[in-house]
């Protein structure tokens, strides 16, 4: 199980908040991605938050210079809305980029993507909020519905041809008190792609947990490793005893 | 020491900065090059790579660069290939039906699914980091082969992306992965041909160290 951080960021700064709210500014996205990286992380995220409202990603020129460092896989996301963006983030250096709200608004973009440069550079991510019994599906970071079922839209991200999925429950991201287990369960049962599993990961009794359901490929982590909680080194210790891995 | 001049093939498949950035954090003096001329010129080749293995040789092809990169191969030149790059130096794959390779190692490249019985169990593409093993080769490496083998970790893992893998005759493979039971080539050579199914550039201080090796051998 990889441990990637998570670094969301607005104007040139790591923010953080709770439930995608309250953002508080936390770092240095490049001095944060370096630390992260000689901590030993598997894999870095790099969100901008504020994308999609401005319609534009304004990450390259942190990825172009993180990638002269940092020599771990980088992700990329918000705001890519065309095959013509994704190029733009991959020439900046970013190995996979992340997709949410374009592919609501149009989900031929996966397969355009896929087909110029395959599956294994698109992470469809889904934000996902509990309203009575089911998750529905929402986009530019936690702020618009869209009426999607999470696990319909999950499979019909997968057959449009996404490489891996990253999920995240608004309800729990921020608040440390553990991943949504009730939604991993859902979307893992019918998923037959890697499964990054994000949203309130606190202390290593969040992993035995998450464990407890199912092994992802992937957790995502933010405030616990922003706030200096807990180290990459301890959690990735402790999968290692747990899973013997 | 004088820096090695490192062609970097540019075919227009995937991320060839990260490549570029690993050698030059070495300083070496890497070419990002679809000039066969560079090809000729340089002391050592890398050839990375992601995607389909057809759109991988075709995009060779088209450039005008097979024929270059198999005359220096075949001069003893240096080359070392990453991920799809690594596959394209096989013989033939069976990604989206039969397509000839490069031909400079014996083998295939075939989906993971297909190295398994219960196919349906295994999740596509493999994302994971995995540790690789020597594999016991009856003749044993020469070459910068050899040389780059002995730069291999067998405690920390490499960074995998890939849901084909090459079976490669015992004289090719130097190290295995396994996923989920499901064994292939992690690293193969021979002579001055070499090439990882990980992306050493993505691979931390573990995948550098290759890197630098082969930088040191050219």
């Amino acid at each position: 199980m990889r441990v990637i951080s998570r670094l969301d960021i607005k104007n040139d700064f790591v923010i953080k908040g709770v439930q995608f709210e309250g953002l508080k500014k936390v770092g240095s996205p490049l001095a944060m991605a370096e630390d992260y990286y000689n901590q030993s992380i598997d894999e870095i995220v790099l969100i901008d938050s504020v994308a999609s409202l401005y319609e534009r990603n304004n990450l390259f020129h942190i990825v172009e210079k993180a990638v002269e460092r940092v020599f771990v896989p980088l992700c990329v996301g918000g705001g890519l809305r065309s095959v013509s963006d994704v190029n733009d983030a991959l020439n900046a250096g970013a190995d996979k980029v992340i997709i949410n709200t374009a592919a609501v608004k149009n989900i031929d973009i996966i397969e355009q993507i896929a087909s110029r440069f395959g599956a294994q550079c698109i992470v469809g991510s889904i934000e996902a909020k509990k309203r009575n019994d089911i998750w529905e599906v929402y986009t530019d970071y936690g702020r618009e519905k869209t009426g999607l079922d999470v696990l319909t839209w999950s499979q019909k991200l997968t057959e449009a041809g996404i490489g891996e999925l990253l999920l995240t429950s608004i309800d729990n991201e921020g608040t440390k008190r553990g991943f949504d287990l009730e939604l991993v369960h859902l979307i893992n049962s019918k998923l037959n792609k890697p499964l990054i599993v994000g949203g309130g990961f606190g202390t290593t009794a969040c992993i035995d947990a998450l464990l407890s359901v199912m092994t992802p490929s992937a957790v995502a982590i933010a405030s616990a490793l922003h706030y200096g909680d807990i180290s990459v080194r301890e959690i990735k210790n402790h999968i290692r005893l747990k899973k013997g891995l | 020491m004088k820096s090695p001049r490192v062609a970097v093939i540019d075919y227009g498949v995937g991320n060839i900065r990260s490549v570029k950035n690993a050698t030059n954090f070495f300083g070496a003096d890497a070419l990002l090059t679809s000039d066969p001329m560079e090809i000729k010129n340089s002391d050592g080749i890398i050839l990375p790579g992601v995607g389909a293995f057809h759109f991988g040789m075709q995009a060779l092809e088209k450039s005008s660069l097979l024929a270059p990169i198999l005359s220096a191969v075949a001069n003893r030149k240096p080359i070392f290939g990453i991920c799809l790059g690594m596959q394209l130096l096989f013989e033939r794959s069976y990604e989206f039906g039969q397509h000839d390779g490069m031909g400079l190692l014996e083998g295939e490249v075939i989906s993971l699914k297909e190295m398994r019985s219960d196919a349906d169990e295994i999740i596509l593409p493999n994302v994971n980091w995995l540790t690789v093993k020597s594999a016991t080769q009856k003749d044993r490496p020469t070459g910068v082969a050899k040389l780059l083998s002995s730069s291999l970790s067998n405690k920390e893992p490499y960074y995998f992306v890939h849901s084909f893998g090459v079976k490669a005759s015992n004289k090719a493979t130097l190290a295995l992965a396994n996923y989920n039971g499901v064994e292939f080539g992690a690293v193969v050579g021979n002579d001055n041909v070499f090439g990882t199914q990980f992306h050493p550039e993505k691979s931390s201080g573990q995948g550098l160290k290759i890197i630098h090796k082969f930088l040191q051998s050219l």
